[in-house]
């Protein structure tokens, strides 16, 4: 009974990660219509950045109240991914806008794989995993056997407040109405006087401010960040949304939360499956496909091409 | 219509002996600056070739008209490579690796420049067939030329258990089944203890046929050859007879289906409409692209008698699709073209290893925003023989409605 209940809240907190990441593809999904496979870069920048910016404000300005450096360092990140983001989306995305998905999936593929070996390249020694400083405090608890760390409560709640924070601006605010809009018919849309760029532009600052906070909460749990680990996140984020169904945000989260407790359930319960969880993950994911290829909640639209 | 065969004739030997001789200065020449510059000199001849449309038209024309006699001449041509590279080893090593590449880049080109299947798992079955002669090899000793084929069998069986998602799924789906299963194959391959975790299979022993050791220096009149040359006069026969099977299947009514099917230069449901089964076609493209790939990786694990996981991984079977989608999707001599470009120019650039991957990566993303026809777009068919008249370009490329 505790381990399962120790398995879950592991799985929730890193179906937060995976919720945040596979928001990002549906989001693009969605107004796009391609599948923006650089997303997984994109975190990672997020992740490096939230490093770069720690180590500064640590080492060069000396500030050593975690609270604030957090604070900085989220806020920073956030802004400067979506930046990064926006940037990406100008350079590789508007010249295929029109292409058949394929060629915009291949694209942002290999975008992504130039992002991933140019950190490689010309980050300080950046073949090697990087320590990401813990600045969260080390406390932990334990009621009635199951285990609470300070960390993972920590981005289980800013996970979700960011989850929520995504709801809304998708549903209460004028830009996310457009947002929606754009998504279930371009053409009609941008009839009605939205402005189809600024609506993409605002998709990369969306998710770019998404990814940027998981690929911190990543390293504050996992303490260490490397160049490829945008390479699962970005398979395991477009999994997620796929399963849930693409371009269905609620669907993103749920499944990001599905493959999350899929894969610590089977290191947790199958006898020596730690090594295998990604295996279980991505058998389930392909039987999944097959059965319903259209994910567990279809997108709320009249029309769809596949 | 009277050909003036002399010329066409000459005009094919001259490009041939201008591009080989561009090729092998490349490969023998040590100093990375002199690299550049012959690089730099071969982009403005093909530029200027390029530009001046009278002289493209004769060029490709040429080939046409004569195309066993310009196949049959650089079929000598890379007959006598190991004689000419015969002082450096190392390049026949990388140049039958290269002749592998183009074997796994036509079976990818058969699934998707033909079919349009998006395989972004063709490492897995790479691997497949690099295990399966691996472990037979090593566990039960059996001979190479074997394991060659059972490997690439293997490779087929494996593939059809993606039947029914390639059957079910289309575009980005199909894309992420395939990378799903690649990623998972990879996962287990690092951890089965039975397939040697993660060091691999080690000793795999060399190929041989009918007891003779391919381990063995080659002596011809006079002349010796290094023992590399063994593996590659058997990756060129391997590789010949694909390229030409290759290209049977394109210009047959098979090839006709398969680009009937795809969803990128044909229409499905149209298809389907006249007749075609669909399905069944896109599994046969499916599992004959397998077969290739398969045989390429046994070929491969009796080649370097080594084989282990960080071979077969998501980002290599991007590397072997971008070869077809570099060279030319559905264009067989643009993806051997490019399929050599992928495995030469790395170990070339050796100096820049770090950056290589970066660059490889823009230079993908620039092929598909600015020349999505590849390097050498994929040709008309020619049914009737007075077609052949009519100059190339005066045509809609195919796929330009990509």
């Amino acid at each position: 009974m505790d381990t399962i209940l120790n398995q879950i809240i592991h799985g929730l907190m890193l179906g937060v990660m995976y919720s945040l990441v596979a928001v990002g593809f549906t989001l693009f999904f969605g107004v796009l219509n391609l599948v923006q496979f650089a997303h997984g870069e994109i975190f990672m920048v997020g992740a490096f950045l939230g490093l770069i910016i720690l180590n500064v404000l640590h080492s060069f300005l000396g500030i050593d109240n975690p609270a604030l450096l957090l604070l900085i360092c989220f806020a920073g990140s956030s802004v400067l991914t979506a930046l990064f983001g926006l940037l990406f989306g100008r350079v590789t995305i508007r010249p295929i806008k029109n292409a058949p998905p394929i060629i915009a999936l291949l694209t942002t593929l290999a975008a992504g794989i130039s992002i991933r070996f140019f950190v490689m390249a010309f980050y300080p020694a950046g073949s090697q995993p990087q320590n990401f400083p813990g600045y969260l405090p080390d406390w932990q608890t334990e009621i009635h056997g199951v285990q609470l760390r300070f960390d993972s409560l920590f981005i289980l709640v800013g996970g979700i407040l960011l989850i929520l924070g995504t709801y809304l601006f998708i549903n209460k605010t004028r830009m996310g109405i457009a947002m929606r809009a754009v998504a279930q018919d371009r053409e009609t849309a941008s009839m009605m006087g939205v402005n189809i760029n600024r609506v993409i532009d605002t998709t990369f600052v969306v998710s770019g401010i998404l990814a940027a906070c998981a690929g911190i909460f990543n390293g504050l749990y996992y303490r260490q960040v490397i160049f490829d680990m945008g390479a699962i996140y970005g398979v395991v984020g477009f999994s997620a949304a796929v399963i849930g169904g693409l371009g269905n945000i609620f669907g993103a989260i749920v499944g990001g939360f599905l493959f999350a407790l899929l894969a610590s359930f089977t290191s947790a319960f199958i006898p020596g499956g730690s090594a295998y969880r990604f295996v279980t993950a991505f058998a389930f994911l392909i039987l999944f496909l097959v059965i319903m290829p259209k994910g567990i909640l279809r997108a709320s639209r009249g029309k769809r091409e596949t | 219509m009277k050909r003036p065969l002399v010329q066409d004739l000459l005009l094919i030997l001259c490009c041939l002996a201008v591009s080989w001789a561009l090729f092998i200065a490349v490969l023998l020449i040590t100093n990375l600056y002199l690299v550049f510059a012959v690089i730099l000199l071969a982009s403005v001849v093909i530029y200027g070739v390029n530009r001046r449309e009278g002289v493209k038209a004769s060029i490709v024309q040429a080939f046409q008209r004569q195309s066993r006699f310009a196949f049959a001449s650089m079929l000598i041509i890379v007959l006598a490579l190991p004689f000419i590279l015969r002082s450096s080893p190392y390049w026949i090593l990388i140049l039958t690796l290269a002749i592998l590449w183009i074997i796994v880049a036509l079976g990818i080109n058969i699934q998707f420049g033909s079919a349009g299947i998006i395989n972004l798992g063709a490492a897995a079955f790479y691997g497949v067939g690099a295990y399966t002669a691996g472990m037979f090899a090593t566990k039960l000793g059996t001979p190479p030329l074997f394991n060659l084929l059972l490997g690439a069998v293997m490779s087929m069986v494996v593939g059809s258990f993606l039947f029914i998602p390639l059957l079910k799924t289309r575009s980005h789906y199909l894309a992420l089944v395939t990378i799903a299963f690649v990623m998972a194959f990879h996962n287990l391959l690092n951890n089965a203890e039975w397939l040697g975790g993660a060091q691999g299979i080690v000793g795999i022993p060399p190929m041989s046929v009918a007891g003779y050791s391919f381990i063995r220096e080659i002596k011809i009149w006079g002349l010796k050859l290094p023992s590399q040359a063994n593996f590659y006069y058997l990756a060129l026969l391997l590789g010949v007879l694909l390229v030409v099977a290759s290209w049977r299947l394109w210009n047959s009514w098979v090839g006709l289906t398969w680009n009937a099917i795809n969803e990128g230069t044909g229409d499905e449901l149209s298809a389907k409409c006249m007749g075609v089964a669909t399905g069944k076609w896109s599994m046969i493209a499916f599992t004959i692209g397998n077969f290739y790939i398969g045989l390429a990786g046994a070929f491969y694990s009796h080649m370097t008698s080594y084989v282990s996981p960080p071979d077969i991984t998501f980002y290599q079977s991007l590397l072997f699709l971008s070869a077809v989608i570099l060279g030319g999707v559905d264009s067989i001599p643009g993806v051997c073209l490019a399929a050599v470009f992928l495995v030469v120019l790395p170990e070339k650039l050796r100096a820049f290893q770090q950056y290589w991957v970066m660059f490889f990566g823009i230079i993908l993303v620039l092929m598909l925003i600015l020349r999505r026809k590849g390097l050498i777009p994929a040709m008309i068919r020619i049914y009737q023989r007075e077609v052949r008249a009519i100059p190339d370009s005066s045509r809609a490329p195919k796929g330009s409605n990509r």
